[in-house]
């Protein structure tokens, strides 16, 4: 799994489509969300609007749902060396603290499912305004 | 002499719990007592929560803790001998200060006087948030702050033996070398 994390229009998305050289991918931005047959690369996207419409509930569940499905999604991966899943997070946490409690909230929760998201992979590259960085290569995990 | 390090990153990026564990293992090596420095006080819920998690998070160990929400150096008589510091946080800090009407110079000499005398005799690290990328605000109390903290930070990582950015969980060393 490759987890991409970068700053709101910092060109995350495009550098993800450069590196995948035209291979389809299917999108999901909803955990739990059905992989269909046959394809190969999955991209996980706007996490935070699925956070924020669960808004009102428990933060340590919310976080626990996205674990299940970050874990369901390297179970998929590894079920095929053809197979491979990119998670792109957009980071929200390096602003003042929002006044509004929803966005607080999800800034909270998006916070904890990046760092489990970056434990979790075995590649993580952060984007700077379409400048790649690498965080954790499988070269270190050794 | 003992060593300072700064560790800067967004909202649960895993800046505190990183510090915390550092310290643990400095302590395991050269004996001492564990502080945690607070210098965030509950004022409502939210706050109160924040802070419970972090306590809860450090429950199995011994940690001495210290309330300084405002006032730095007051801090330094109340240490105990040969201490591993996790100071939490910077900006928190930095709001009680302001909100007191604290000056900016006495602010900059607090921090200052604060880490040249703790390093004399203890290992300390500093927790503090990113908060500058964002567009910054154009006046008022956030902009003073949002200056201000750009240039404590700048101090801090200047003072430091390590300065480590947070990202995600990932420890990102920026200045210096991991001590383990």
């Amino acid at each position: 799994m490759h987890f991409v994390i970068g700053g709101a229009y910092n060109g995350k998305r495009k550098w993800v489509e450069t590196q995948l050289n035209q291979v389809p991918y299917q999108k999901i931005s909803e955990p739990g969300e059905k992989i269909e047959n046959g394809v190969t690369t999955i991209l996980f996207t706007a996490l935070e609007h699925w956070i924020l419409r669960h808004y009102g509930r428990d933060s340590d569940e919310v976080v626990l749902i996205w674990k299940q499905e970050v874990d369901r999604l390297i179970k998929w991966e590894n079920g095929d060396p053809a197979r491979q899943v990119v998670i792109v997070g957009t980071d929200q946490s390096k602003g003042i603290v929002p006044i509004e409690k929803e966005q607080r909230f999800t800034r909270d929760v998006l916070g904890w499912c990046h760092q489990y998201s970056a434990l979790k992979a075995e590649r993580v590259t952060r984007v700077w305004y379409g400048l790649a960085e690498e965080l954790k290569t499988k070269e270190e995990l050794r | 002499m003992g060593t300072v390090t700064i560790v800067i990153g967004g909202v649960r990026s895993g800046k505190t719990g990183w510090a915390e564990r550092e310290a643990l293992g400095r302590q395991h090596e050269i004996g001492g007592n564990l502080v945690y420095l607070a210098s965030g006080v509950s004022f409502d819920r939210e706050m109160k929560e924040r802070i419970e998690r972090h306590q809860r998070d450090r429950e199995n160990e011994e940690w001495l803790t210290i309330e300084q929400p405002v006032d730095l150096p007051g801090a330094i008589s109340r240490l105990p001998e040969r201490a591993v510091i996790v100071w939490d946080c910077v900006t928190t800090w930095l709001t009680n200060e302001l909100m007191r009407g604290s000056e900016k110079a006495q602010i900059l000499h607090d921090v200052s006087y604060f880490i040249k005398s703790v390093r004399m005799q203890a290992d300390l690290y500093i927790v503090s948030n990113e908060v500058l990328w964002e567009p910054v605000f154009i006046e008022g109390f956030t902009f003073e702050y949002q200056r201000l903290i750009g240039e404590i930070h700048q101090m801090l990582v200047k003072e430091s033996n390590r300065a480590v950015e947070m990202e995600a969980g990932l420890a990102l060393i920026r200045k210096g070398e991991m001590l383990r």
